[in-house]
């Protein structure tokens, strides 16, 4: 299964034989799970994740910080949360072992934990908001952030005062003028060293916080800003970026001609909003602005699946 | 409908000979047209009327297109950023650029494109940077920037930006008539408010664009007045003709074209006063593969 999120819609789908289960808020397409008429701006949903291993639950981040709570088997909304923190919209969620975590747009992530305290983090050291949280995909506390003029920055939860590893910006350029940072996308790499991310100033970087704290790699990608990530499963050197002018490409980051992708990904007609691969089949689910979910072929870049919502 | 098929003869190289076997063709399909209008009005029906092929009847089935009533798509637009217009919450107030020294045809081309639109400024740009511009015209109260830009001395693109953080549409003007072109005076615009008709804006994102220039008129569905301003969508192609009725009795009346004319064709659309995520970009590889496919 894999899960896929665009702003304003959200939805699911079952691999292999494409059978589309969609939800939307917004939007009619195999099966609309919301009463339509019943909503407002304050429910948009602004991110998406599995709730657990068996990918039977999908949690939901709204507009207005409550959290919803989708079971796939049962098709419906089980029900929802207020996780009121800081302001404005919830921008990444999580789920592990039960306890769920938050990431509002202010900057404050918080683990909701049901006895004792909830752990707050503010992970806004002067920057300006957050786009993005990502949580490690082994290592159960560990939470990478970053935001516009908010480089990445790894925090540990047993420690919320202190940042485990925050990133250095590059070297200004020839005219002595530094680099702005946007971060809007993070992975972390397959081999666990590495993380990649993705800005709006086209930059693509990679960075070992073992290593040096400015990225090991870093380099521009054609013209327009960079919306999204994501790690091809098995080959822990490629990613495959989205801009927010419809191109989505495949690059691999270990390569001698980094900034040639491997393939393009063409067809849309808007911006690239999420991108997921398939974790066993070589195909790329995406999502974009002109309300297209497409499924690509992850080698010949053909379109596999295109559907409409 | 189908496209009519010649099959065979397109093959053949020799001219001569395929220019007669055509003509044999033709021959013959006549004579079989004949016998059957023939053999019909023996039976006593007419022949049925047949519709011809135009580009606009073979178009392409789009996915994107709207049927009437679709509920998802009225809860959508009430919700979205133009929701604020239609429910009268604010009456548009438009600012009207061009780019830095602007020849005689865009200064008229401004003049006349502000006393059509009610309650529009025009303002020279003064090497302002567009962010900068929106950003002073949301402080000042404006609802709506319009950026005209100019090449080669004619006006050549119009950039519609809805303030705040509304969508951005950047259209490419062609064969633009000003008032003196058509032999009219501007001054024969007059202040009346215009009847705004939006015609054949089929698809999702037409009636976006539908909506982003209606919203910049004044919001009256059924207003009857003395001049009506038509954007008339074809192809993709949107026609801006600006007309006065000539009530000459109680059944006559004439159109008096008034205004300029130029056509519009979208070029992209962005959500965000400028700087977002384009929502739809016209790459002309990818999309002009039919020419019977078309987006708006």
């Amino acid at each position: 299964m894999v899960d896929v999120w665009k702003i304003p819609a959200g939805f699911s789908i079952e691999s292999a034989v494409i059978e589309g289960c969609n939800l939307n808020p917004k939007a009619v397409i195999h099966k609309n799970f919301h009463k339509v008429k019943a909503l407002e701006r304050g429910h948009e949903i602004t991110c998406m994740a599995w709730g657990d291993e068996d990918q039977n639950e999908i949690i939901m981040g709204l507009r207005n910080q409550t959290v919803k709570f989708f079971d796939t088997e049962a098709k419906a909304f089980v029900s929802s949360r207020e996780t009121l923190a800081g302001e404005g919209p919830i921008i990444s969620l999580g789920r592990r072992d039960g306890v769920l975590m938050t990431a509002v747009k202010s900057g404050e992530v918080t683990l909701w934990r049901g006895e004792g305290e909830n752990v707050q983090v503010n992970t806004l050291q002067g920057g300006e908001f957050l786009c993005k949280m990502r949580q490690h995909p082994t290592e159960p506390n560990i939470f990478a952030t970053g935001g516009k003029e908010s480089d990445l920055t790894l925090w540990d939860l047993e420690r919320p005062g202190e940042m485990k590893f925050q990133a250095k910006n590059v070297r200004p350029d020839m005219l002595q003028l530094r680099i702005p940072v946007w971060v809007t996308d993070i992975a972390f790499l397959e081999d666990h060293k590495t993380i990649a991310v993705t800005s709006r100033h086209k930059h693509v970087r990679l960075y070992d916080p073992n290593r040096q704290r400015r990225p090991i790699l870093s380099f521009e990608y054609e013209d327009s800003p960079l919306t999204c990530l994501t790690v091809i499963p098995g080959q822990s050197n490629q990613i495959v970026i989205g801009t927010a002018h419809g191109r989505m490409a495949r690059l691999d980051l270990r390569g001698k001609k980094i900034t040639e992708p491997l393939n393009v990904f063409k067809g849309f007609a808007g911006a690239v909003k999420e991108v997921v691969a398939h974790p066993t089949l070589p195909l790329l689910f995406s999502v974009s602005l002109d309300r297209y979910l497409r499924v690509h072929h992850l080698e010949s870049s053909k379109i596999w699946y295109k559907l409409y919502f | 409908p189908q496209m009519p098929i010649i099959s065979d003869l397109n093959d053949i190289q020799n001219k001569i000979f395929r220019q007669q076997k055509y003509k044999q063709l033709k021959g013959k399909m006549k004579k079989e047209k004949k016998l059957e209008k023939a053999k019909l009005k023996k039976d006593g029906n007419e022949a049925p009327k047949r519709v011809p092929h135009t580009i606009e009847s073979l178009r392409e089935k789009d996915e994107t297109m709207v049927e009437e009533e679709d509920e998802e798509l009225e809860q959508e637009e009430a919700t979205d950023a133009y929701a604020n217009y239609y429910t009268k919450e604010y009456e548009p107030k438009i600012i009207i650029s061009c780019s830095d020294n602007p020849h005689k045809k865009s200064i008229s081309f401004i003049r006349e494109l502000c006393r059509i639109i009610p309650n529009s400024e025009p303002r020279w740009r003064k090497r302002s940077s567009i962010k900068k511009m929106v950003k002073n015209a949301t402080a000042k109260g404006f609802t709506d920037l319009i950026v005209v830009n100019e090449d080669r001395r004619e006006p050549n693109g119009l950039l519609v930006i809805h303030l705040p953080d509304g969508p951005t549409a950047l259209f490419r003007v062609s064969n633009v008539k000003i008032c003196k072109d058509l032999r009219r005076d501007f001054k024969e615009i007059t202040s009346h408010r215009p009847e705004v008709l939006l015609n054949h804006f089929k698809t999702r994102l037409g009636r976006l664009v539908a909506r982003m220039l209606g919203a910049l008129f004044h919001y009256e569905p059924q207003f009857k007045g003395r001049r009506v301003c038509t954007l008339h969508n074809q192809r993709d192609y949107i026609f801006f003709r600006h007309h006065r009725y000539e009530f000459k009795s109680s059944e006559k009346v004439a159109l008096r074209e008034l205004g300029p004319r130029f056509t519009l064709r979208l070029q992209w659309l962005q959500q965000g006063a400028f700087d977002g995520d384009y929502e739809w970009a016209l790459k002309r590889h990818d999309m002009e593969t039919s020419r019977r496919k078309f987006f708006l």
